[in-house]
């Protein structure tokens, strides 16, 4: 078992890769009540195409991943999810762009539900009919998705930046999508992307490490699973359309959203982690609730505390957006676009700010680590192999220079695009 | 819990601990709920929310919080049965866990201090500018209610149920009321909340007690008659069910909202039967609705059922296709007579008991959920140990849940409409 502490913030983390590649992490905490764990596959709605040993090459419709989220807990003649329920512990599973979760948290049972989670992820059973049925469930997920504003502002500009893109489509996919799916294509994601090299368990919480890695060790030893080669394949990205798109819909006011897509940077590891947290910061100081820009805006009605800032590095997808609910969204585009433009006379003499900045967004983190949840969720492991502390402790060593390389390759030659709903 | 009283009228609970890595600082005023003063106490913490004589505006509010390494400061109203709250709560970092020479903990004090006694007012009402800016916000923030689907529709459930309108609004006020509010108005508002609310201090994290007293000594605490407060709502039932329909265009769903009231006492020891007997309704994904309405027959995405000891209701609330609503409404219904006649079995018991369980042991792991306890325990006057409320809970029976099923009775719905 390998061991890594981190004094400042009074955490460890333990980890083992057992003999059939299965990685496992663990956090004790032992001042808690409860465990969660959560293991997980790097495959999310992002991934398209993937090849198992050189054979014909595999495309996955959109929506399959949350898909097989939902069929994996169903078994021929028992439920996965209901089981955790008997053994007192509180389940779920996600998907997103890039990675599929299983999880939960309990405060007794814990081994029997950590054997159990491991063996319904890698046992599957997918027939003809359960899957039909799901279609059913998801079409009506996909509605409730749908009907959400704040959903389709965000969807619509991700579309803009990104046409026709796994990322622009629904994680649940479309209708006619996951028409296409069937047991066998779920077989071969199951066989690729669900073997033990490609899962990360990981245990938060109160449990001794020794005795859990041993049920663990068990348990795996106890099944004998194929190990395959997987290729997976990039797909093109196409260019960007229009700069502004309209679209009706029923709200109170205008929803707006603005995005920059940046041109692809092969950026990876801690420095991606560290790109994403100096755009942050970047961010706050051109255009935070401290600013004057912000002050100047919400004074005169065209923000309120609604407006919100983000960064996204996934994978090839690389983009800084801005969101608001505003009647006033031209006003407020111009005065995105003029902070932008001004850059470098925004940021002068801000060495200061920067740093007051810094340590609050180091205090976020330090603030995060209340939840068990967050350990484990909250950091980019999936994404560029950064933990939570890992992230937190980068901010340690963040400097204003990395802020300003940052702003150099998000705001140069920027082409905003927006998105807007309206009645 | 030791709760200490710093005048008549003003409490304090220090909760020392090292588990988490945090500060929290959290003040309750607690009043009757009153139709006519919901509105300006809800304008009240948008105005705290960003402005004090200290820190004028919401740039400065920012500085600030950011000087105190990521301070999140919160305003909030809500209510609790017929009371109603308005609260302010700072969450930071453990100084443990930050390089500083600073004094962090009396820094926040000191903030806390100027934000809530310390607000933006010239002759006797807020400012005008910030009064406007801040309406303007909260006007807005009610009318985008209605973009919430589940939201809005849970608003319109609740002005159907209630007898008293002060309960059948939400505790952010209403559009009009806000409209008409001055200046001066929300002054006053403010000025008999620091008077006559009951108020509650809770610190959590790693501080001792006597170091907590001595920085409250420099706020104007005074001594003052407690109000009556009625943490608990009964209301009679109804001879008739109240339904209503709404529909609405660009949406896809249908949303269904179902009201049964169950009026037990509220100190009643079947509060722990009606938790139990909720979770095996459509409480947990153990229950009946989640397992056969959405699992087995496919008939909604989502649907959940709640239960507010503080209202006397449980609320049953459905997203769905809107050709399949009489099917579910009658399947509702049905799951509801299987638990009247028993039809559950053991295991299902014991599993949604060890379920709540699980969740109420979970609780303190969070410093949110104990501070909302506490503040619970305080306004209610009840505590009950872990030891008392786990073993309350395995002492249900299934013959306790299926006999409190027959008490629990519809009296209002709700339904949400696509427009056609």
């Amino acid at each position: 078992m390998q061991e890594k502490k981190y004094i400042k913030l009074k955490e460890n983390i333990l980890t083992e890769i057992l003999d059939n590649g299965l990685k496992v992490v663990m956090i004790p905490k032992p001042e808690y009540h409860k465990t969660f764990a959560v293991i997980t596959t790097p495959f999310g709605a992002l991934d398209q195409k993937f090849q198992i040993n050189n054979d014909v090459p595999i495309t996955i419709p959109a929506g399959t991943a949350h898909f097989l989220e939902h069929k994996l807990f169903e078994k021929e003649n028992s439920d996965a999810f209901t089981r955790f329920g008997e053994l007192g512990a509180d389940a779920n599973a996600f998907t997103n762009a890039y990675q599929t979760s299983y999880l939960f948290s309990t405060t007794k049972n814990l081994k029997l539900s950590l054997t159990h989670l491991l063996d319904f992820v890698q046992a599957p059973y997918f027939s003809e009919k359960t899957v039909a049925k799901e279609q059913g469930i998801i079409g009506q997920e996909i509605q409730m998705y749908d009907d959400d504003p704040n959903w389709a502002v965000y969807m619509g500009l991700l579309d803009l930046m990104y046409p026709g893109s796994p990322l622009a489509a629904d994680i649940a996919g479309t209708e006619s999508t996951i028409a296409q799916i069937t047991p066998d294509l779920l077989y071969s994601i199951h066989r690729a992307f669900y073997q033990p090299n490609q899962l990360t368990l990981q245990i938060v919480g109160h449990f001794d490490p020794d005795d859990i890695l041993k049920t663990i060790a068990d348990n795996q030893a106890t099944k004998s699973i194929e190990t395959v080669d997987v290729h997976r394949f990039e797909m093109p990205i196409n260019q960007p359309k229009d700069t502004t798109v309209i679209k009706k819909f029923d709200v109170s006011r205008p929803k707006i959203a603005l995005g920059i897509r940046l041109n692809e940077s092969k950026v990876t590891g801690s420095q991606a982690t560290k790109w994403v947290l100096a755009a942050d910061i970047l961010s706050d100081l051109l255009f935070g609730e401290q600013t004057d820009w912000y002050q100047n805006l919400y004074n005169k009605g065209i923000i309120d505390t609604e407006f919100e800032t983000s960064f996204d590095l996934l994978r090839n997808y690389q983009f800084a957006s801005f969101f608001s609910e505003t009647t006033e969204y031209e006003a407020l585009t111009l005065a995105i676009q003029s902070q932008i433009t001004h850059y470098k006379s925004a940021l002068d003499g801000k060495k200061l700010e920067f740093e007051s900045l810094r340590r609050a967004t180091l205090g976020e983190g330090i603030q995060r680590l209340n939840s068990l949840e967050s350990i484990a969720l909250r950091g980019d492991d999936v994404l560029h192999g950064t933990n939570l502390f890992d992230k937190i402790m980068l901010l340690q060593d963040l400097t204003y220079n990395d802020i300003l390389e940052v702003a150099e390759k998000i705001y140069n030659g920027t082409n905003l695009q927006r998105f807007i709903l309206q009645k | 819990m030791k709760k200490i009283k710093i005048k008549n009228g003003v409490n304090l609970v220090v909760l020392p601990t090292t588990q988490f890595k945090t500060l929290h600082i959290a003040i309750d005023f607690a009043a009757p709920l009153e139709i006519d003063t919901v509105s300006a106490r809800s304008l009240l913490t948008y105005l705290t929310a960003v402005s004090s004589k200290k820190y004028p505006n919401q740039q400065k509010v920012a500085q600030k919080t950011i000087d105190l390494y990521g301070a999140q400061y919160q305003t909030d109203v809500l209510r609790f049965g017929q009371t109603h709250h308005v609260r302010y709560s700072l969450q930071m970092p453990a100084p443990t866990y930050i390089d500083t020479d600073g004094n962090l903990l009396h820094d926040a004090f000191e903030f806390l201090h100027d934000m809530i006694f310390d607000p933006l007012v010239r002759a006797e009402q807020f400012d005008q500018n910030t009064f406007e800016k801040e309406q303007q916000s909260l006007m807005n923030e009610l009318a985008s209610l209605s973009d919430d689907k589940q939201r809005y529709a849970a608003s319109k459930l609740r002005e159907l149920t209630y007898a008293v309108p002060a309960m059948a609004i939400s505790s952010s006020g209403r559009v009009n009321d806000v409209k008409e509010l001055t200046s001066k108005r929300v002054y006053q508002a403010y000025e008999e909340m620091l008077a006559n609310d009951t108020m509650n201090i809770i610190v959590y994290g790693d501080v001792d007690e006597t170091r907590i007293i001595s920085e409250l000594k420099s706020w104007p605490l005074l001594d003052h008659h407690e109000p009556v407060l009625q943490p608990f709502y009964r209301q009679n039932s109804r001879e008739i069910l109240a339904a209503a329909t709404n529909t609405q265009a660009d949406i896809n769903q249908a949303i269904l909202m179902i009201a049964y009231r169950l009026a037990i006492a509220p100190d009643d020891p079947q509060r722990f039967v009606a938790l139990v007997m909720n979770a095996m309704f459509g409480g947990s994904p153990l229950s009946k609705l989640f397992m056969n309405v959405r699992e087995k027959e496919s008939l909604a995405y989502s649907i959940y059922s709640r239960w507010q000891n503080d209202t006397g209701f449980i609320t049953v609330a459905v997203g769905l296709d809107s050709e399949k609503i009489q099917q579910t409404e009658s399947m509702i219904q049905a799951q509801l007579s299987a638990i009247q006649d028993g039809d559950f079995s053991e295991e299902t018991l014991l599993a949604i008991k060890a379920s709540l369980i699980n969740d109420y042991l979970s609780q303190q792991d969070s410093p949110n959920s104990e501070i909302a306890l506490i503040f619970s325990r305080l306004l209610t006057n009840r505590e009950t140990s872990v030891t008392d409320w786990v073993n309350a809970v395995n002492a249900v029976t299934s013959k306790d849940v299926a006999a409190l099923a027959h008490e629990v009775t519809i009296q209002s719905r709700f339904t949400l409409m696509p427009e056609a």
